[in-house]
């Protein structure tokens, strides 16, 4: 018996039996997938595959182009496409570290549920990563845009959305999960940060032959490109831009910085930005924390929404005068920045309601949640009728605890 | 045996004695058979030349039986004297003895000494065991002690007749008092025990002057008749502990007693899994400590590790170094400890698991640090680390037996091999070095070499669980092992004491931080029914 039991274990370790052993040898770790669609219908993923050197080869010279593998598939189904770059690639495709899917906006316009679902589904995959719009570009491009501070474009994008929502505020970082519970939600859209290619200024003269390459790359079909050292495009950077929104899980548009901002301030996922009057005087606060608070109501067959936003700021940048701000300034300085996130926030939900014509505020869950005697009545005409109706109330209340923060001796 | 008990009855004279003797050792020659001539009589003295000190015979022994027959001869002609000059007043001077007054004392005195006394050497030996200058002198009948028992302890056997008495001239055979080899400590006391079973008794007994602390003798192993002394405070521990223990040791049956770790090992029988149920120190502090909480050491001879039982768990992970310290800075150390437990049974298995099954639970760029240093190495992580842990074991073993003068060769080699080689090799991986060298650095941080060999068996049983199911392997295992130690119990006292089951009070004073001296005033429940340390006196409290 004890026999068994020992040959047993031996072969199971010798074997390495059980199964969901896989060596981190035979893994190509994903970091990225883009997806795009071709004029036939099918889907064209692109996948970074993270290619790490080993660490005493010495030399520090290898570039990203080393660094990573880009495989490029066209399938109909995002889950083909994926499989078949196995065909190519030496090992197993390993999706539980992505970190960024991005799409074109011809999928995020037509197919984002079909694209979306294999990554939901997957057993193996990841759940944390970003789920960007590839703003003008094509996801493929954009992965293979070669980044200066971090060698893996991957990296760079991440890590710029997630600075920009702490310290910029015009974008979210919406991981997979926070899309998801939007997508499904009732009474609520989607919104999706976006990145966009520009190109450098100084190497103008490359230009045609970049989108040359571009050109090719879109259009080549099934086009494999093992090692893309060719490929990645030089001289081109890539930035982090507004917030694109949904209407019905279809992507409308893009909205503007401050509708951005206010986008972000209203779901309380405002982490730190930047406001900026230029009237006479320029003024620019710097937001230490920024809280929004919802309040539906019903009154007299009126559906009312009071938005309440209440935030503090220092000083960042004055324009006027050196030194310490006399506090009958500061009084204005608050009112001057109350009044601008008003107006950004009042331009917001009219745009909402009138032009975008989707609920980006979030008020049908907020009805919903609150509100749901009232809600149920109407449930069915909700956006039809009632939502552009509804009353805004809108109350900001921004203080200047600071004295605008010089107190060094010097 | 009834033979020999018979052949021992029929010795009659110090000749048949010293014939059985001889016979029995087969003439060895490091047997010394030394005749006095005491009057007309011998008296032997026979010891083994290697287990004494000739000194001591010849200064003490030799020398009280060549006095004391010095003394017979003198009696004797003072005897003849006497009978001489009485005989001689008698017969010749035939004077009123009551007149002779100044003569009479003289005379009658003399008399009175050596009147009842006939000269009789048959009390020699009684003489001889008070007279002669050495403590330990004791008369032995054949029939019922084993004379080679003493003779091989160092014992001078003066034979006449059929009496025998042992005297001890035993050689300085042993090692002097030195400072601790394993458990050392940076402060605190600097000594440790011996192989001299007295000289071990003799530090526990200069640490506690009390008439309580009982030391219960025995001799157990048929041939080697090692002494075996269990020491326990009479009013701390407990009686049935002691009883227990006593009647355990009696029933030992065993050829020899090398080693304490041959009593541990028949007392520990019981014991199914791998951890030590019995700490073995070589620290009399720490016995004594352990004495005074109510727990029971056995002390035995030739050994420099005293046995302490019962032992929980938490004995082996915390260090008598604590009680030397601040008792605020032992709660890091404590800290530390602890953690040091858990990596270094789960710090292999863990990585294993991360690295083969549950890579997703590794940060992304740790994750491409790890593959780009598995990059190149051809075997699967679990070959690798059993592949390390081995070699780390070899070299530990190998280091442990090694002369002195060669440790440093061995040293270098094993970095060599161990770290750079075999990393460019591509044998191994960078990280797998760092693993199992945080895992064997952490294993070592636990003075007793049995906990130590204990927590390498469940590092490789984690390791094979973690190989065959990851992370949920490891889970298994831990479940494993919480099974194992809670039911464990060393001397019917359970091994996870204070963690299970569980005691606050206990938990909250010792188990993170150390107690501190003067505010605990009471001992443990678990071991002993005498918990009051001392009374509170609050006009000392100032």
């Amino acid at each position: 018996m004890r026999y068994k039991i020992i040959v047993i274990i031996m072969a199971m370790i010798l074997l390495n039996g059980l199964n969901n052993s896989r060596e981190l040898n035979d893994l190509a770790i994903v970091s990225a997938i883009g997806i795009d669609k071709v004029e036939n219908g099918n889907f064209k993923v692109s996948a970074i595959v993270l290619n790490p050197e080993k660490q005493d080869s010495g030399s520090s010279s290898s570039s990203a182009s080393n660094k990573m593998i880009v495989y490029e598939r066209e399938a109909p189904s995002v889950q083909e496409a994926i499989r078949n770059m196995i065909l190519e690639s030496p090992k197993r495709l390993y999706l539980a570290h992505m970190e960024l899917l991005l799409v074109s906006e011809e999928v995020a316009k037509k197919d984002l549920v079909n694209a979306l679902d294999f990554f939901i589904r997957d057993n193996e995959g990841s759940n944390d990563f970003l789920f960007v719009i590839s703003k003008g570009t094509s996801p493929s491009q954009t992965l293979q845009v070669k980044t200066q501070a971090e060698e893996i474009p991957t990296e760079n994008i991440v890590k710029s959305i997630k600075a920009s929502n702490k310290y910029v505020g015009i974008t979210t970082n919406n991981l997979l999960d926070d899309t998801l519970e939007n997508l499904l939600e009732e009474g609520e859209e989607v919104v999706m940060p976006s990145i966009v290619v520009v190109k450098s200024d100084k190497n103008e003269k490359d230009e045609s032959e970049s989108s040359g390459q571009e050109n090719s790359g879109t259009t080549g079909g099934e086009q494999e490109q093992g090692s893309s050292n060719s490929s990645t495009q030089e001289d081109e950077k890539i930035l982090v831009d507004t917030l694109a929104y949904f209407k019905d899980n279809e992507f409308k548009g893009y909205m503007t910085k401050e509708e951005s901002m206010a986008y972000t301030i209203l779901r309380n996922k405002f982490k730190g930005g930047v406001i900026q009057i230029d009237k006479e005087d320029r003024l620019v606060a710097e937001f230490v924390q920024c809280k929004a608070n919802l309040t539906p109501k019903y009154e007299n067959g009126q559906y009312i929404m009071d938005i309440e936003v209440k935030g503090i700021c220092n000083i960042a940048e004055t324009g006027k005068k050196l030194g310490n701000v006399d506090y009958k300034s500061i009084e204005e300085y608050e009112k001057l920045i109350s009044q601008e996130l008003y107006t950004y926030i009042k331009q917001y939900v009219d745009k909402c309601t009138n032009e975008y014509d989707s609920d980006l505020m979030g008020y049908g869950k907020i009805f919903r949640e609150k509100l749901n005697k009232e809600y149920i009545k109407v449930k069915d005409v909700f956006y039809k009728e009632i939502f552009k109706n509804i009353k805004t109330n809108i109350n900001v209340n921004i203080e200047f605890p600071n004295d605008g923060g010089i107190n060094k001796k010097w | 045996m009834e033979q020999i008990e018979e052949k021992i009855r029929n010795l009659k004279t110090s000749e048949d004695i010293i014939k059985y003797i001889k016979e029995s050792t087969f003439d060895s020659p490091d047997m010394v058979y030394r005749e006095i001539n005491v009057l007309n009589d011998t008296i032997y003295a026979v010891y083994n030349e290697a287990m004494t000190d000739t000194d001591i015979i010849s200064n003490f022994v030799v020398k009280s039986i060549i006095s004391i027959s010095d003394d017979y001869k003198k009696e004797m002609q003072l005897n003849t004297i006497t009978n001489e000059l009485d005989n001689y007043i008698d017969s010749n001077l035939k004077v009123d003895k009551s007149k002779i007054n100044k003569k009479q004392r003289v005379y009658d005195n003399l008399n009175k000494k050596y009147q009842d006394k006939e000269i009789n050497m048959d009390d020699i030996i009684d003489a001889l065991s008070k007279k002669i200058s050495i403590s330990k002198v004791k008369k032995i009948d054949l029939s019922s002690e084993d004379i080679f028992y003493y003779i091989y302890s160092g014992f001078t056997c003066i034979i006449y007749n059929k009496d025998i008495l042992v005297v001890e001239t035993k050689g300085n055979i042993d090692r002097a008092i030195s400072t601790p080899m394993t458990e050392n400590t940076i402060k605190g006391p600097k000594d440790s025990f011996t192989e001299n079973y007295q000289i071990n008794l003799a530090l526990i007994r200069k640490r506690i002057k009390s008439e309580k602390l009982v030391l219960d003798e025995s001799k157990i192993g048929r041939r080697s008749k090692t002494k075996v002394g269990v020491l326990y405070i009479s009013d701390i521990a407990k009686g049935e502990l002691v009883a227990d223990i006593k009647k355990r040791l009696k029933k030992i049956d065993i050829d020899a007693i090398l080693d304490s770790n041959y009593i541990l090992e028949i007392l520990e029988s019981s014991n199914k899994s791998a951890f030590p149920t019995m700490i073995s120190t070589e620290r009399p502090d720490l016995v004594s400590l352990y004495l005074l909480e109510g727990r029971v050491a056995i002390v035995v001879e030739n050994s420099p590790l005293t046995l302490v039982l019962p032992a929980f768990m938490e004995d082996f992970i915390n260090n008598m170094d604590d009680y030397y310290q601040k008792s605020q800075d032992v709660t890091i150390t404590k800290i530390v400890r602890y953690i040091a437990f858990f990596i270094t049974i789960f710090t292999p298995a863990v990585y294993i698991s991360l690295i083969t099954f549950n890579q997703e639970a590794i940060p992304t760029e740790l994750l491409l640090s790890f593959v780009s240093q598995r990059k190149g190495v051809p075997f699967p992580a679990f070959f690798e680390a059993i592949l390390m842990i081995l070699s780390f074991e070899i070299l530990r073993e190998g280091d442990y037996r090694v002369p002195n003068a060669a440790g440093n060769t061995l040293s270098i080699v094993g970095a060599l091999i161990l770290g750079d080689a075999a990393v460019s090799a591509g044998i191994v991986s960078p990280i797998m070095i760092i693993v199992i060298a945080i895992t064997t650095i952490s294993g070592l941080m636990f003075p007793d070499i049995n906990m130590s060999n204990s927590l390498r068996i469940w590092r490789l049983v984690f390791l094979i669980f973690a190989s065959l199911a990851g992370l949920i392997g490891v889970g298994v295992a831990t479940l494993f092992l919480i099974t194992k130690v809670s039911a464990t119990s060393s001397f019917t006292k359970p091994y996870s004491y204070p963690v299970s089951p569980i005691n606050f009070k206990v938990l909250k004073d010792r188990f993170i931080k150390r107690e501190n001296v003067s505010e605990v005033k009471y001992r443990e429940r678990m071991l002993t029914n005498n918990i009051t340390k001392y009374k509170v006196n609050r006009s000392n409290n100032s």
